[in-house]
């Protein structure tokens, strides 16, 4: 055989075994990476933002001496329209066990039962919501994912949801401080004082740490929302009560700080 | 092998090399990304979880615990609020709650957990893939496994399918590369047929032959190249034919011009030698043989200069061509004289480089020729024009006709035969002058209208004078 035609033959071998045994060779290669990314194993410390937090992230609750521990972060009205602002703009919710400083689950509990206790006392609630437990009681912390320099345990809310007969309360609170941000009760039923209970009366009770908020500017909406403003005007407390609706009768209200008015329905 | 098939295969090999390289970067790539996405989710799922039952356990307290572990109460009843698949363990690894299939093993699983972090590993449960987190949840003196596992095999499946439709897509792509490469290669090759074809053309003979250039990267450089070399070729060609025609004709010419004195002198001979001659009739006989044999001694003197012209170095110096003349014309004297030609001449001042035995020999050729054209006046002038030096001979003799003046210089050529052999010409005279005037870098031009003489310029170039 020609030298010529010997060369032509070998790269046309060489070619096909490139080309098809190249593909046979990529299968190969992905199935071993598959095999080895499957094989991996991974601890995690406590799901946390701060690496070196050694004291109170593991999985051991706070205890009842530990409860006495909590003094929580008094924020200024500037801080809290920041992390407001965050949540606002929104992101992703990362889930995770209370940093050092932040109140535990069980203290977030308690103090979402405390501040339903006050309300119930006040009539603004069904009285049973102070004295018996609740059926259901679910507490989850997340922080927000962001590109903003507040640091990340700063926006961390506990959302706690609490529910006993027909009502419901899904409130959010601030980690860090311990304070109340956003309370929403439905039930199906009025209870005796609310619906007489003045929109300013109501909001004292559910925010009765907020002294920055005895501005003396407040507003009503055409929608049925009530707000007031903060000292400086950084933050709005807002108000809406929820009227009953004939095929489905559904009564309470809902109470949240923002950054800014929105319409809300 | 061919070049259009080194390319092909070149073009084909590194494609199928980068597409593949390429293609399983970018597939693992994902897979990683993608795993590394739902391991993050895995761990986030279990933190739900974890949440879910913490709240129970802190609303609940112990009294929930006691009634979960002694089967008084179910987990299922808040399974809703949990993602994945879960399962319980008590502290001593007694099973609270399991939504997985029996045969898992999830004991291994708790045996590797410590308090303050969880654990996840990849599992294959009932030929499906899961992601298994395994942490410990404590409140009080409770203490629970929880084991989370989220199934990823969806992710696996996606990765397959998109493994497929890659396969589809280099199925694709090799086939176009195939027709781009093939196409590509003819492209590419195609100019250089063409110079193959054109080569095997001129290697015919066609030495016409040439190739377009239509372009002006290197390809279209080598073919003007190739366009180059093929007219030097052809003008070699015919350079080389027109000089073996020369030659050619020079042979037979020789032949020829030998062959007739020859013919008279053996002929003679013979006659003298086969009959007894009267006297009268021998000297005659005696005459010719002479007569021939001194036409034979001249053309071999001037075939002799000929060849030594064409093989001698030569030393030209600078003369003034005042001084040039007059000794020209002084060497001459005794031989126009005794002609009865008159010869005169006038020479602008100037310098030229000559050899003067040389430059002697050509002006006496042409003297000569003007002598035996019956010229009676012969005028010799030189002069500057256009940068050259020109010295023009003309005669009042019987002149060339216009129509013979291109041939006069080639070698045994003559104008009137009968006239030149009478005299001892062999018609190389002009041949020899020429290639003087060749030698001192000078052309030689002849005018005459073939009635009323000849004139023959010499045209040499100047140099600055008095450099030597």
């Amino acid at each position: 055989m020609k030298k010529g035609n010997r060369y032509t033959l070998i790269m046309a071998a060489l070619l096909f075994l490139v080309v098809f045994g190249g593909w046979f060779l990529m299968d190969k290669l992905l199935s071993a990476k598959q095999n080895q990314i499957l094989s991996q194993k991974g601890q995690v410390a406590i799901p946390s933002v701060i690496n070196d937090d050694k004291n109170g992230s593991a999985d051991i609750m706070v205890s009842e001496n530990d409860q006495n521990d909590f003094t929580g972060k008094v924020l200024s009205e500037e801080e809290i329209a920041e992390v407001l602002s965050v949540w606002e703009e929104g992101g992703r919710q990362i889930p995770h066990e209370p940093f050092a400083g932040q109140m535990s689950m069980k203290q977030a509990i308690d103090k979402g039962c405390q501040w339903i206790a006050n309300l119930a006392e006040a009539k603004i609630l069904p009285d049973e919501m102070r004295t018996t437990p609740f059926d259901n009681i679910t507490a989850k912390l997340f922080t927000l994912e962001n590109d903003t320099d507040i640091e990340m345990q700063m926006l961390s809310m506990w959302e706690i949801t609490y529910t006993k007969n027909d009502v419901k309360i899904y409130m959010r609170i601030h980690a860090w401080s311990g304070e109340i941000w956003m309370a929403d009760i439905t039930m199906d039923k009025e209870s005796v004082e609310y619906e007489e209970c003045m929109d300013e009366r109501l909001l004292g009770m559910a925010f009765p740490s907020f002294s920055w908020r005895d501005s003396g500017m407040s507003a009503h909406l055409e929608n049925g929302i009530y707000y007031e403003i903060g000292k400086n005007g950084s933050v709005y407390i807002m108000l809406q009560r929820y009227g009953e609706v004939r095929d489905n009768p559904h009564f309470g209200f809902c109470l949240w700080l923002e950054t800014k008015v929105k319409n809300k329905n | 092998m061919k070049l259009g098939i080194k390319f092909f295969c070149s073009i084909m090999l590194s494609f199928s090399v980068i597409f593949l390289a390429g293609g399983y970067i970018l597939l693992s790539f994902f897979l990683e990304n993608a795993m590394e996405r739902e391991v993050q989710a895995a761990l986030e799922q279990y933190q739900y979880n974890k949440f879910v039952l913490q709240s129970e356990l802190i609303t609940k307290g112990e009294y929930w615990d006691t009634g979960v572990t002694k089967g008084f109460y179910n987990i299922s009843a808040i399974k809703e609020e949990m993602n994945g698949v879960i399962a319980v363990f008590s502290g001593d690894d007694k099973e609270i709650y399991n939504e997985f299939d029996k045969d898992t093993a999830l004991e291994p699983l708790l045996s590797k957990t410590l308090p303050d972090q969880s654990n996840y590993q990849f599992d294959k449960i009932e030929n499906r893939t899961y992601i298994m987190v395994t942490g410990v949840i404590r409140y009080d003196d409770t203490k629970w496994y929880l084991i989370t596992g989220i199934d990823v095999e969806n992710v696996l499946e996606q990765q397959k399918q998109i493994q497929h439709k890659f396969l589809w897509v280099y199925v694709a792509a090799v086939v176009i590369g195939l027709c781009l490469s093939l196409g590509l290669s003819v492209f590419f090759t195609r100019p250089v047929n063409a110079l193959t074809r054109a080569a095997k053309r001129i290697a015919d003979g066609n030495y016409r032959e040439r190739i377009p250039v239509s372009s002006q990267d290197e390809i279209g450089q080598l073919a003007a190249d190739f366009n180059r070399m093929s007219a030097a070729v052809e003008e070699k060609v015919v350079e080389l034919s027109e000089s073996a025609r020369r030659k050619e004709d020079f042979v037979a010419n020789f032949a020829h011009e030998l062959k007739t004195p020859l013919t008279s002198i053996i002929g003679y001979a013979d006659r003298m030698y086969q009959k007894d001659l009267p006297r009268a009739e021998q000297k005659q006989a005696a005459w010719y043989i002479w007569n021939e044999g001194m036409r034979l001694e001249s053309l071999s003197h001037k075939l002799m200069d000929l060849t030594l012209l064409n093989h001698q170095e030569f030393l030209l110096e600078e003369m003034e061509t005042g001084q040039l003349l007059e000794e020209l014309i002084d060497d001459v004297k005794y031989f126009t004289e005794e002609k009865g030609v008159a010869i005169d001449g006038y020479a602008e001042q100037a310098y030229v480089r000559v050899e003067y035995d040389l430059f002697k020999t050509l002006f006496l050729n042409l003297v000569d020729n003007a002598i035996k054209a019956n010229a009676g006046h012969i005028a010799v002038i030189g002069r500057l024009e256009s940068g050259l030096y020109v010295f023009e001979i003309a005669d009042d003799g019987t002149g060339i006709p216009a129509d013979e003046i291109k041939r006069i210089t080639e070698a045994f050529y003559m104008v009137d035969k009968s006239r030149s052999r009478k005299l001892h010409g062999a018609g190389i005279g002009l041949a020899l002058s020429q290639r003087i005037a060749e030698i001192h870098g000078g052309t030689l031009e002849f005018d005459s209208d073939g009635i009323s003489g000849t004139s023959v310029r010499i045209r040499l170039n100047c140099c600055d004078g008095g450099n030597g």
